[in-house]
Formats: structure tokens, sequence, C-alpha cells
């Protein structure tokens, strides 16, 4: 029998913070930075932008908990407020470079994963190659962070059809180059 | 189910992992589809594990700038639920004479009880009407815009 899970979800935590235990932020801090780090990577392309990026937005989010009611996720919520910090800073140009252009895949010893590795990535990359920059969005929430179809639409603002139609072909490609390489 | 149509709901599905029970039941007896699905998933797995950057630990900084922040205000109950409760409360006073215990009530009590029960219901409302805009007088200076130049404090 598995032991209980003891861990708070982000609801609870969230809760806690607005309770007044404002110590519990550091638990989300934790779980979130690396996502919003990502996304504030492809949008300033430079990590230290990046990590100024990811601080703004965790303390936006912080000062706005009040105003979450938990109809959505958390993470969704704050990919949310992430996506509107980039956009304002850059001035509204929905410019966004995929993580999977300038990502660096870590040396594996398993051949097999290594391989792994690359086709994905190729085949992240041949879906965004001919997106506009403002979609190339909708591919990593999916690929990287695991956003399901509604919350890309309730981040980015895109209609739910839009996101479909590059999420069905990026998941199309991924299937093709899987069957290619094994 | 055939294996091209499961592989396309599969492809079109909403959110990883949430398959219709038809795809379902095709993955469990089709093994080359259960394997294409399977490596999908590692794949999907594999990029959300591996590609996503790693990030400088940026907590202590932003826990230093939110001990410095004022205390957060408490949640206040949105706007739309109170409007809805209220529209609940109407509701059941509106059809509460429909009901068989209030028209035994009367019948008993004839109409003397409505007097009373009216002053009651009138002051229940009134409470939670003034209970409502107290809490929401920003809201409410917004939205009818009352005063533009006047601020509220919300308690």
């Amino acid at each position: 029998m598995s032991p209980p899970d003891l861990e708070p979800d982000d609801y609870d935590l969230v809760r806690m913070v607005q309770r007044g235990d404002r110590e519990r932020f550091n638990l989300l801090i934790g779980r979130h930075q690396r996502a919003v780090f990502g996304l504030g990577l492809g949008f300033f392309k430079n990590r230290e932008d990046a990590a100024d990026f990811t601080q703004d937005v965790l303390l936006k989010a912080f000062r706005s908990l009040s105003s979450f009611q938990g109809r959505s996720k958390f993470s969704t919520w704050l990919y949310r407020i992430a996506y509107n910090t980039a956009i304002n800073a850059l001035k509204r140009r929905k410019e966004y470079v995929s993580l999977a252009e300038d990502a660096e895949l870590p040396d594996h010893d398993d051949p097999e994963r290594q391989a792994l590795g690359e086709a994905t990535r190729m085949a992240v990359l041949s879906a965004v190659k001919n997106l506009p920059e403002r979609y190339r969005i909708c591919v990593d929430l999916y690929y990287f962070f695991g956003v399901s179809y509604p919350d890309i639409e309730t981040i980015t603002g895109f209609p739910v059809n839009t996101i479909k139609s590059h999420v069905f072909r990026a998941k199309s490609i991924l299937r093709e180059t899987l069957k290619n390489e094994y | 189910m055939d294996c091209a149509r499961a592989m396309l709901s599969i492809i079109e599905s909403k959110k990883d992992g949430h398959l219709p029970l038809g795809v379902r039941l095709h993955l469990s007896h089709c093994a080359s589809c259960n394997a294409e699905y399977t490596r999908m998933r590692e794949a999907l797995a594999f990029m959300r594990s591996e590609y996503l950057p790693r990030s400088p630990d940026l907590s202590e900084l932003i826990m230093t700038a939110i001990r410095a922040t004022p205390k957060l205000e408490a949640a206040p109950v949105s706007f739309r639920d109170w409007t809805l409760v209220g529209i609940v409360i109407l509701a059941a006073i509106a059809i509460a004479p429909l009901g068989s215990a209030f028209t035994w009530v009367r019948k008993s009590f004839g109409s003397d009880f409505l007097l009373p029960l009216n002053v009651v219901l009138g002051l229940i409302l009134s409470a939670y009407g003034a209970f409502f805009i107290g809490t929401h007088l920003n809201e409410f200076v917004k939205r009818f815009k009352l005063d533009e130049n006047r601020e509220f404090e919300q308690p």
C-alpha cells in the first residue's frame, strides 16, 4: 500500500496563503518558477531577462492572489499572468521563439532516450517552423508545459479552433517522426 | 474501432491521458497502437522533464520581496456569486406561496401571519442587500459610474 500523499496541492497552498500564511508561497514558487522561466526565455531570449521576468510574474501573482478563486488551475492562472506580462513588456508584439529552437539536450547514457529526445525536438521544430511567431507558444504550451487546449485558450486568448489545428498538426508530426525513428 | 480511428482520436484528445472509452478498449487489445501511444506519451514526458530549461533559484529573492509587502486582503466573495445567491433568495420567496406548507399555514392562521412574515423577509433581504453593497462599494461605484472621483475603502 502506498503512503498517503501529504503534499498539499496548489489549490490548498493558495488557500493557506490567502488566509495569511505567506511563507507557503515559497512552495508555489518552487513548483512553478521553472515553467515561468521557460516562458520568459521564449519571449525574451536571454536568461537574465527571463529571470527578471520570472520574479516579476511571481510577485504579481502573489499580489493578485486574493482574486484567484480556483475556477481554473493555479498553473493556468499563473501562465495567463506570465503571458500578459510578456506581451505588455514587448509592447503587444506576440513574438515567441519555441524552446525547441535553443534547447540543449543533456547527454544521456541511454542511447534510446537520447534518440527519443532528438526525435521529439525535431518534431517540435518542424511543427513550429511554418507557424507565425504569435502562435508558436500554443505548441510549446502543449509540448513542454502539458497544457490542455481549453487552458491554452484561457492563457493566450486565441480561438480554441486555431489552437486545436496547430496542436493537432504538431501531434501528427510527432507521431510521424516517432514512427520513422523506431 | 479500427487502428486509424483510434490513433486519430488520440491525436485529437484535448488533454493527455483523457481518452474515450472506445479508444482505451482498442488500446487494450491492439499491441501496435498501444506501443505507438506509449511512445508518444514517453516522448511528451521526456520533453517536459528534459527540455524545459532549468531556472536559477529565485525563491529567496521573491520571498524577500513578498515579506516586505503589506498583508494580503482577504479574498472577497465575487460580485457574480453575491448576485446569484440574491436571485436564489428572491426566487425562493417568490415560489414559497405555491408550496403546501405555506397553504397549510394560511389555512391554520388566516391572513394574520402575512404582515410579520413580510416584515421578516424584508429585513432579511435588506440585510443581505446592505451587506452586499457594503462589501462591494468599489465595484458598485465602477459598474454604475456613481462617482468616478471617489474611492471607497473595502472593509
